[in-house]
Parts: C-alpha cells; structure tokens; sequence
C-alpha cells in the first residue's frame, strides 16, 4: 500500500515538474513574442527579439495562415519541446539555395558559414567561388533538382530555400536529422526595402545582427536619401519587360520593379495597373503604348541584337528605334546576387538613368547597343 | 440541284474569309479604321504608329491566318485521301510531331545555323516530310485505318519522349525557345516574309489542282485505282510532298497547330457533301482560313483578360470535334 502511495506521489511530483517546466517555457516564448518586431518594412519576415532566444515567423504569402516559426537558441538543451523548430544560433552549416542568400551572407562577411550552394554557375561571390574550386562549399546542381544526398552529405544545418514551390521536399524527414528548412519569401516583397530587410534574418542566423542591422539602417539611410532628390517625376516615359512570345509582361503597378521606378522619380507607363505580379499586354496594345516611350528597362538581354533575335517584332517599338535601352546586364551574377540587399544602388542607378542623359559609374545596369 | 448547291456554298465561305479578316482586324485591343487600314497599305508612313500596327503586325497576322487556317485543312483533306481515312491529318499521323522533333533537335542541337529563322525552317520542312515518308511506308503494310492512327499517335508519343529527353539535357534559353514555339502563334511572321510563305502556300494550292483527278480516283481504294491505270507511288510520293510542304510550312512560322486540319476536312464534307476534290480543295481553304481567323480573333478578343495560346485553343475547339466524328463512324 506504501508503495502503492509512494508511487502516486512520485508521479504527481513528476507531473508538477513537467508542468511547470512548460509553462515556464511558454512564458519565456510570451515575453519573446511580446517585444517588438524588428523588421518594419517586410511583409512576409518578423523577428522577436527576446532575451535568451529569438522568434523568426515567416508568412507564407499566398497562405498568410500557414506561418513557419522558429526558435534561435544559442544553447542547445534537451528539454525542448518538440512542437516548435529550434535553431542554435549563430548557424555554422548553412546551405543557401539562391543567389540572394549568398548575396546577404556576403554583405554580413559571413561567407564561411556556407556549406552547400545550388545553380553554383550563378556563383558571383569570389570566396564563394573559390570554396567551390576547393571542395569546400559543395555545388547541388540546379536549384529545382537538388540532390538530397550531396545536401545531406555537405553537413548542412540551415537549409534556405526560396520555396516557389512550397515546402522544402523530405522537409520533415530532415528535421528529424535535426536539418532545419527556413523559407525564404525575400523575392516576393513588393517593398525594395522589405526584401533587403532580409539580412536581418541571415544577421540572426550568423550571429551577426548588430552587423545586419547597422548595414541595414545605412542602406535605409542611402535609399532615402537618394528619393530626396527625386523632386518630381521625369517627363520622359519608360517601359519595362520584354516580349514573351505574343504578349508583353510588365511589372503591375503595384509591383516591386514598380516601386523602384516610382521611388527614383521615372514616369513607368503602366505604374497605375494593379497587382504585384506582371502585367500582360497585346502585341498591338504595346506598339501603340510605347509610342512616345524613350526609355526601355529590363528587356532581359545583353544587346539590341539578342532582343531582336528573341523576338524581331520588338525592332518597331519607339523605343527600339529612338529611345534608350537599360538592363542590369553589367554582370548578371553580380545583378542576381547582390540587388536585393544593395536597393540603394539599384535605385541609384534608376536615378541616373533617369536624370541623366549619359549616365556613368552604374553598379548594375548598361546601356544596349 | 448538286451542281448549284455546292458552288453556292463555296461563294459564301469564299465571301465568309474577307468577313471574317474584317471582323479579325476590328476584335484587336486597338480599333482600326477601314480608312486607317488602307490609309497605312496605300500611303504608309514609317513614323506612323497607327501604319506601323496596321502594316507589320495586323496584316501579317491576317494573311498567315488564312494561310495557316487553309494550308492545315488543305493538307489533312490531302491526309484523308491518301490514307482513305477521316481521322487522318498532319497532327494525327505524326506529320507535325516529325516536323516539331526537328526543330526541338535543331533548337537544342547548339549549331548557330540551326538557331536561325532558316534554319528553323529547313528543320521544320525536313521533319514534315520524313514523318511523312514513315508513315506512307507503314500504311504500305497496315490495311486497318484505326491501327494506322494508332501507329501515328505511338509516333507522335515517341517523337515527346525523344523531345523530353533533350528538353532535360538543353540549357535554359533553349528549353525556353522550344516551349514558347510548342504554344503556336500567328504573330510572329514579319511583313518581308509574307512574299516567300505566299508563294509556298500557291505552289502548294496549284500542286493540289493538278492531282485532282488522281485525287478523285483514290476515293474508290488504291487498289481499284490502280487497276484503273493511276501510278499510286508516284501519286502517293506527290501527295506526300505536297503535305509536308504546306504543314512543313505551317509550323515552322507558326508552330504547331492541332486538330485544323483533322476537324476542317470533315466539317467540309459534311458540309459539301461531295467527293469530287475540284470543290473540296477550294471548300477547304476557306473553311480552313475563316476557322483560324475566328478562333485568332476569340483569342485577340480576350487577351486583356487571358493571354491564350492559338495552339491550345484550337485544340480546345477541335478535340470534342474529333470525338464526334468518331462516334458518328463507330454508329
């Protein structure tokens, strides 16, 4: 009977434990998710910010009730409970799966933290590159066939995948292997600002956020600054996109692209269109258009020559024959790679080609010839 | 009674084509004028947007409709005859699938000959006729026509695997080309072209006209035929030619472009209710371009709302048609 009594006893005091444990750690998550959001211009990114962890939620833009939380701890503990994902901060292993992971990696001078690279031909980074050569940073191939093998095999802790086609694959498999799989919707921000808002999220990660918010906060600085100047928009229309067979796709006026050109003063002829996406338009319906267009931006080619052999019709637009074309062709790798956390001199260069009638020193653009 | 009825008919289809060209010219997102229209033929001026519209992008896409719309149906009446089969057409018997193997072998193959506008061309034609050759060589030892079109359709998945399998090893600008040909458009021949797919397009009709007797005589079998005193390799090699040359033609401006030419032969017969190819050659032309130029001016009168592909559209339109010609032969 004793032992019958001393066994209740055991399990209730046990029971205390466990239930104490758990609400000491909900409260610990409160006070996280209490603080306030570090990120301000992102939509899709929030980062709590507490006093031993931190709390990255990502919303998944097309499911805003689907929200991937995650947990930065800096001391593993085996009293975690399972229904969250954790994360030890600063990641040393991390597999980035998209030039602009690499880029926001790079900016942080935390190229060393990087394991694995996809598409590794698009590799502009030159530590990047030379890791590559070395055996150091394994290549996973193309960035829709990885190889699950070779990404086991790189010892990856951190998988950062751009998730256009939702979850990571074996996404649970992987965590049972203790790989965690971060999204990343950073090309989906309609807000210049908001997708380079995401170094703070790879600040975290690395242990670099001072670094991250401070490079953040100058590239903020830098970008205002350069709208200051925009005193009035520029008489001179422009057009963006290129021909995709028999139809025309411009950015929406609501759109990221958009936004730059609204944010570096230029007259963008389909800026009132909605949606964030792009804009579809006639073959006929862009001829007319584009009529009294001088500037042509973003036609997604090096020269005059392959947008014609792309498609010939494109040689009796306006601004084919008498105006000026624009792309960020300089160094397509450089473009992919660093654009998204350097929009101040993208939109530098926007300003420049806008302002100007021979701009020089762009960082990412060329005129076609 | 037969002899009035059957021109009647065709002097409507043939007044059906201008009307519909007009109706194809006004559906267009941008409204042109008949006064802008021969405005910009007779007095076109370079700097002129609206002349610029009318002369480089609406009248090639008018004529290389009627072209297309009467070269597919035109070919798959050939088809028909020649196989004696009403579900025979380029894009069942693997004509087109030759033709789209080709260019999918010459868009990937990396030769900088192949990537040009010729000899995109060339690889189209040259695919055409091969299929095209193959498949007369089959039906030599095939007699039933239902396993004939099977043979065509095992052709034509084979012909995709064999496409899928460069489709994996090209790079992405390729890849990219190819698909955005396999989508079909009307829209992206130029006005300097017209001149040399004109003259195909004649040579092709004219050829047609010549093999009307032959053509005739096919209708009562080979066999019978050639006890009748009709060379039938000969023919059968003329035909041949003449069908890749046009659907050869076709899809390498154009793409490929289903069921024009299995749908419009029928729909001719039904309507004509003859044998005699002297009408049905005619019938087909303009039936074949009167459909294209609706189905493009369906498409130009939705693009704000959806960017449709002509390709998948008349598929759309012609695959329930190929199901009802079925159930009508198996009745």
């Amino acid at each position: 009977m004793n032992n019958i009594k001393f066994f209740i006893a055991l399990n209730c005091i046990f029971l205390l434990l466990v239930v104490s444990a758990c609400s000491q750690k909900d409260a610990q998550l409160i006070q996280v998710s209490k603080s306030k959001n570090s990120c301000k211009y992102s939509k899709w990114l929030q980062i709590y910010e507490g006093e031993k962890s931190i709390e990255i939620k990502i919303i998944h833009p097309d499911h805003p009730e689907r929200i991937y939380s995650f947990s930065g701890i800096k001391i593993a503990s085996k009293n975690l409970s399972q229904s969250k994902e954790y994360i030890l901060i600063p990641c040393k292993n991390i597999a980035a799966l998209s030039a602009t992971q690499i880029g926001m990696l790079s900016v942080l001078d935390a190229e060393n933290t990087i394991c694995a690279v996809s598409d590794s031909k698009y590799v502009y980074n030159a530590s990047v590159k030379q890791g590559l050569q070395s055996g150091a940073i394994l290549s996973l191939g193309a960035s829709q066939e990885i190889s699950m093998e070779l990404l086991i095999s790189s010892g990856a802790k951190t998988i950062v995948h751009s998730a256009f086609s939702g979850d990571f694959p074996h996404r649970k498999e992987l965590k049972k292997m203790g790989i965690t799989c971060i999204p990343n919707f950073d090309w989906r921000e309609e807000d210049p600002l908001g997708k380079a808002e995401w170094l703070l999220l790879f600040g975290y990660l690395t242990g670099k956020e001072e670094q991250a918010k401070k490079l953040f906060s100058e590239l903020v600085i830098s970008y205002k600054a350069t709208m200051k100047k925009v005193k009035k928009q520029t008489k001179d229309q422009l057009i963006s996109g290129n021909f995709i067979r028999d139809y025309w796709y411009a950015p929406a006026g609501e759109s990221y692209n958009a936004k730059l050109f609204k944010d570096a003063g230029m007259n963008y002829i389909y800026s009132k269109t909605k949606g964030t996406g792009s804009y579809t338009v006639s073959m006929e319906k862009i001829l007319m258009d584009t009529k009294d267009v001088k500037i042509w931006i973003n036609p997604g080619f090096s020269s005059r020559a392959e947008i014609i052999k792309s498609n010939a019709k494109a040689k009796r637009l306006n601004c084919f024959q008498n105006g000026k074309i624009y792309c960020y062709s300089n160094d397509l790798n450089k473009f992919w790679e660093l654009s998204a956390v350097q929009p101040h001199l993208l939109l530098a260069d926007l300003y420049s080609i806008s302002s100007r009638p021979s701009p020089k020193n762009l960082h990412f653009y060329k005129e076609l010839k | 009674m037969i002899k009035k009825r059957i021109p009647f008919i065709l002097v409507i289809a043939l007044l059906l084509v201008p009307l519909s060209a007009f109706i194809h010219l006004t559906t267009g997102e941008i409204y042109v004028s008949l006064n802008d229209f021969f405005s910009a033929i007779f007095e076109f001026k370079g700097n002129n947007s609206s002349h610029v519209l009318i002369r480089e992008f609406k009248i090639p896409r008018i004529l290389i409709a009627i072209v297309a719309g009467g070269g597919l149906a035109l070919s798959g009446m050939l088809m028909q005859t020649l196989f004696n089969n009403p579900l025979a057409g380029p894009y069942v018997l693997g004509i087109n699938s030759g033709a789209s193997l080709l260019v999918a072998l010459s868009l990937m193959s990396g030769f900088s000959f192949f990537g040009s506008d010729i000899g995109i061309i060339s690889a189209a034609l040259i695919g055409a006729f091969l299929a095209g050759i193959l498949m007369m060589a089959v039906a030599q030892r095939i007699r039933s026509q239902i396993s004939l079109l099977l043979v065509g359709l095992m052709f034509g998945s084979f012909t995709s695997a064999l496409v899928s399998i460069l489709e994996s090893l090209s790079g992405e600008g390729a890849l990219k080309a190819y698909t955005l040909w396999t989508m079909g458009s009307l829209q992206q021949v130029e006005f300097d072209q017209l001149p040399l797919i004109l003259f195909i397009f004649i040579c092709g009709i004219f050829l047609s006209f010549i093999l009307i007797k032959p053509l005739n005589m096919l209708v009562i079998g080979e066999r019978s035929a050639g006890l009748l005193g009709l060379k039938i390799s000969q023919v059968r090699f003329l035909i041949m030619g003449i069908t890749a040359l046009l659907a050869g033609l076709i899809t390498a401006f154009c793409g490929p472009i289903a069921f024009v030419g299995l749908a419009v032969p029928n729909l001719t017969r039904i309507l004509l209710r003859t044998q005699n190819h002297r009408w049905l050659i005619l019938g087909n032309l303009f039936f074949g371009a009167v459909f294209l130029l609706l189905c493009d001016s369906i498409i130009q009168l939705f693009s704000e709302q959806i960017a449709l592909p002509i390709n998948a559209f008349t598929s759309i339109i012609g695959a329930p048609f190929v199901v009802f010609i079925l159930m009508r032969k198996l009745k």
